[in-house]
């Protein structure tokens, strides 16, 4: 296991704070860029980043308004998610990348590889959410400030929620690591759904031509993942079901999910 | 005339005997003549809680607020650490920097690492100013240490609710939910582990040490959960006085800002 460190970057929406580890290695294998989900942080992968760290420089940085970056003025859209990560990419002077995202996360990397086209070579996605119209009217709406409780139930039933989709085997200790920055920033933390939500991801996934390898655990976006294998360009791309995995896996099922990203993203 | 404008805080890392230390930093716009500031926070918080104040207090000296180790985004100790290895980390973090004479603004714990701190390093820090100064009596020690202790996590949630209400009961005037809900999930932070500031707080020799200071103290006495024991520090400072402040409580540094920074200002920026 690699040593995780921490620092920041500048970007055009402030400064960016970044886990990373394997920095100066001169390991000759592409960086890998992680993107979490929403409302958390590059927390969710630090155990990833120590994994795969010896083997290659490996980031995972807040993006705008969560963890330790800065809020963006205005409520961003995700391709302005993908520009705070192309930032980090040219603050740390990387050329070619490869990218992993979580939910939020993997909308922003497509976007990414759609605004960089030469310096994205591999995507991973874990979920890759396609809506119908439909769907997207009749969603439940998420997408806004949350009100903060004088009794503290709204704590409780982040927390709570967090437990329901977790996968069988991760402990309170687990949860309790990365909760605290699913509190952070309660009046702006649904910005990152409401990115997601305005995201046409089916239409950007057709302008796509890197191999996508694209993660579908059986957490609460499982039903509508399978919807992108036909938007799919690239023939080397796939869905790889994971079956009993859930939130949390990045932790509980770190070694098993390197050799996975590793296995992809070193082939070609 | 100074232009007293708020300035940007902006947070950065320096490595520290125990790893990582985090911090927040504000800096004139023009070259100060005044020492900087550096403001060690309370437990189980983080520099967050100084941001605000940062900004302020930074438009006329550089002004910055470290996570001590543990807390925050620095890196813990291996093991509990004492007040004495908290100054030591502190001590780190003004060398990383490249400081000379500093002075030093504690808020509770924090001002028990000011004043190790000026006992570790008696030619470097020129000034303290203290929020509360801990003079803790030996049943009251007990009582504390049974109080605060590891983060027990529960299925339902319900350690959150407990954590939560007991930070809006010590919410000061002015200071809103919506402020608490701000600061509230660095205490979050490492459940197992968020105790070890309270615990080095509460072995700390604060009343010998704080009597050997012989610089200038100015002690801040709002009217919070350390009030009564702040008011048994007038006969130990040698060097000072303690400014009793009615009507302010946890939050003041955001709920009064600018009052804050005229008395500290006031005093850092007095002839001695």
């Amino acid at each position: 296991m690699a040593t995780v460190r921490c620092a920041y970057v500048d970007g055009h929406l402030g400064q960016i704070h970044l886990r990373l580890a394997g920095l100066g290695s001169g390991s000759q294998k592409r960086p890998l860029l992680c993107f979490h989900m929403s409302p958390y942080s590059g927390v969710i992968y630090e155990r990833f980043v120590s994994e795969l760290g010896n083997e290659r420089l490996t980031v995972a940085p807040d993006t705008p308004g969560f963890g330790n970056s800065d809020v963006s003025i205005h409520p961003p859209e995700i391709e302005d998610y993908a520009q705070a990560m192309a930032d980090v990419i040219d603050a740390l002077e990387l050329r070619s990348v490869d990218v992993m995202g979580y939910h939020t996360g993997s909308e922003t990397a497509v976007e990414l590889a759609r605004q960089r086209p030469g310096h994205v070579h591999r995507l991973v996605m874990v979920s890759a959410p396609i809506w119908s119209e439909q769907e997207r009217k009749t969603r439940p709406q998420i997408f806004s400030v949350t009100k903060v409780s004088e009794d503290g139930s709204h704590l409780q039933a982040w927390w709570q929620s967090a437990m329901y989709w977790s996968m069988k085997g991760r402990n309170l200790d687990d949860i309790g690591r990365v909760f605290p920055v699913r509190c952070l920033n309660p009046d702006i933390s649904y910005w990152g759904h409401r990115a997601a939500h305005n995201y046409d991801l089916a239409a950007a996934l057709k302008e796509v031509y890197q191999p996508i390898l694209v993660l579908n655990p059986d957490d609460d976006l499982v039903d509508f993942t399978p919807r992108a294998a036909p938007l799919l360009q690239n023939p080397d791309s796939y869905i790889l079901d994971l079956p009993g995995w859930s939130h949390g896996f990045l932790d509980l099922k770190c070694q098993e999910t390197a050799k996975i990203v590793r296995d992809f993203v070193d082939d070609g | 005339m100074t232009d007293l404008s708020p300035v940007p805080v902006r947070r950065d890392y320096v490595d520290g005997r125990f790893g990582q230390i985090h911090f927040r930093v504000a800096v004139p716009e023009f070259p100060s003549a005044h020492p900087p500031l550096i403001c060690f926070h309370m437990s189980p918080n983080s520099g967050r809680i100084y941001e605000v104040f940062l900004g302020h207090i930074g438009s006329d000296r550089t002004a910055v607020a470290p996570d001590t180790p543990g807390f925050g985004q620095s890196d813990p100790t291996p093991q509990p650490p004492t007040i004495s290895d908290y100054a030591a980390a502190m001590g780190d973090l003004i060398d990383s920097l490249g400081f000379d004479e500093v002075d030093v603004m504690g808020y509770h714990t924090g001002s028990e690492t000011c004043v190790e701190l000026a006992l570790q390093r008696p030619a470097q820090v020129r000034r303290l100013v203290l929020t509360s100064v801990p003079i803790f009596l030996e049943e009251e020690l007990q009582e504390f240490r049974d109080h605060y202790g590891p983060t027990k996590l529960t299925e339902d949630g319900s350690h959150l609710v407990e954590k939560w209400k007991g930070h809006l009961f010590w919410a000061g005037p002015g200071w809103s939910k919506e402020h608490v809900a701000v600061h509230f999930p660095d205490s979050l932070l490492r459940p197992d582990i968020s105790h070890w500031g309270h615990y080095a707080a509460f072995s700390y020799a604060m009343a010998d040490s704080i009597s050997k200071i012989t610089q200038p103290i100015l002690a801040l006495n709002p009217h919070d959960d350390l009030h009564k024991h702040t008011q048994r520090a007038a006969a130990l400072i040698q060097n000072g006085h303690i400014e009793d402040l009615p009507g302010w409580g946890h939050g003041y540094l955001e709920v009064r800002t600018e009052e804050a920074c005229d008395l500290i200002r006031g005093f850092l920026n007095s002839e001695v």
